[in-house]
């Protein structure tokens, strides 16, 4: 599990472009400038190539926090 | 009988909106990411007496003169647009009238990024059962009246334009001569609402309330009379279905991905056709060419065609597969293939 967790985690920051000392789980997802709509759309698309999972981006909207989209799509991979 | 894609012609409004432009209203974007991430840097907008009517209009006077010169005589007109000038009459009789061309059969067809495929396969099917001969394709969108100002997720993405393409059953002098081989079409209404206009048809007609602005989640402003669209659905929709469209098409007609020279898809922006070309092991072959038109619907993959048909350099045998997605939700893939002059 926490190597699946560790490489959620390395893809999302890598699509929006940050490193991953950057934020931490409780982190409000709305304080990273690059959580926009091109981000999602990144996150989105790595996920899909990588893992060939299809992520809800209407969902992934309503969440707050860095550590509810790690634990979103890790219920979705695992 | 063979059909060919003979002629392109394109006419694109004067006016632009550059990504300077955009990062002044977008505080929090500047223009060197919005280029990065759309591979847009410019885009061009009607003015207010411009219609898809008028540059469509420009687009075909360049198309029949073609024509004139090639004696070929235009018996058909196929209109592909979802921004007409009136709710009722298509464009496509009012054109024929400024083209002096009134009496031959016309039809207007709502579509918008899969309509130039959607095009060219009524017009082969057109050519292929005798009903007609010559056809002029049309393709024209005015996305700027219906995008809000303050919804980057579409303005930095949508240009106008207009184009106008021949279709024969002959091969012509100093002409594509691109021979339309087959098609593989697509459609699913299930998610029709992750792009398109709420207001204005015959079921939310237009009211006092559809020009009321509202935020959304995102921060993006709109009315219920703009264009919407949910960007993570389409791209969904566009990771899952192209890529597979793309395969069976090929697998119609037989022939492996290796064979195609490139690959023509609609340029939807820099991001979605990056990830195609990586599916598919094909990014080499995937011609990007939206730098300064931004995604024109209908008319991104006839601009690309006329933009770049000489650097092409193709040979006589060589294949270009061509892929739209949209609207609808919408798709299709066509295949072409080269064909010496006469």
């Amino acid at each position: 599990m926490n190597n699946n967790i560790r490489e959620i985690k390395q893809l999302v920051f890598e699509s929006l472009e940050v490193s991953n000392n950057e934020y931490k789980d409780e982190d409000i997802l709305l304080k990273c400038p690059t959580w926009d709509s091109i981000g999602l759309l990144t996150i989105i698309a790595n996920f899909k190539e990588k893992y060939n999972v299809t992520l809800d981006g209407k969902y992934i909207n309503n969440l707050k926090t860095f550590g509810q989209i790690f634990n979103y799509i890790y219920n979705l991979i695992k | 009988m063979k059909i060919f894609l003979n002629h392109i012609s394109v006419h694109l409004p004067e006016n632009k909106i550059d990504n300077d432009d955009l990062a002044r209203d977008y505080k929090d974007w500047d223009s060197n990411k919005i280029f990065q991430k759309t591979g847009i840097k410019e885009r061009r907008v009607s003015n207010n007496i411009e219609t898809s009517l008028t540059l469509s209009y420009e687009a075909a006077k360049k198309a029949i003169l073609f024509a004139k010169e090639n004696k070929i005589n235009i018996d058909y007109l196929v209109y592909i647009t979802q921004t007409n000038d009136f709710i009722f009459p298509g464009n496509s009789t009012l054109l024929l009238n400024m083209l002096g061309l009134n009496g031959i059969p016309s039809i207007d067809i709502n579509l918008a990024c899969s309509g130039y495929i959607y095009g060219l396969n009524i017009s082969y099917s057109l050519i292929k059962s005798n009903q007609a001969s010559n056809i002029l394709l049309i393709t024209a969108d005015t996305y700027s009246k219906i995008i809000n100002r303050y919804d980057k997720s579409v303005r930095t993405l949508f240009g106008d334009a207009a184009t106008a393409s021949i279709i024969t059953n002959n091969l012509h002098k100093n002409s594509f001569n691109l021979e339309i081989i087959d098609f593989m079409l697509g459609s699913n209404g299930e998610k029709f609402d992750s792009l398109y206009i709420r207001d204005g048809g015959f079921r939310h007609p237009f009211n006092i309330d559809s020009t009321i602005e509202k935020s959304d989640e995102k921060g993006y402003i709109r009315s219920n009379s703009n264009l919407f669209m949910d960007g993570e659905s389409i791209l969904n929709f566009t990771i899952d279905v192209v890529p597979d469209n793309i395969n069976k098409l090929l697998n119609k007609v037989s022939l492996s991905i290796d064979k195609i020279k490139y690959f023509i898809l609609h340029q939807a922006n820099k991001f979605i056709l990056n990830f195609i070309g990586r599916k598919l092991g094909i990014s080499e072959k995937v011609i990007i060419d939206l730098e300064l038109t931004g995604n024109t619907t209908s008319s991104s993959i006839p601009i690309l065609i006329y933009n770049n048909f000489q650097k092409l350099n193709l040979k006589s045998d060589d294949y270009l597969l061509l892929s739209g997605f949209g609207v609808g939700l919408s798709w299709g893939s066509t295949l072409l293939k080269k064909s010496n002059n006469p």
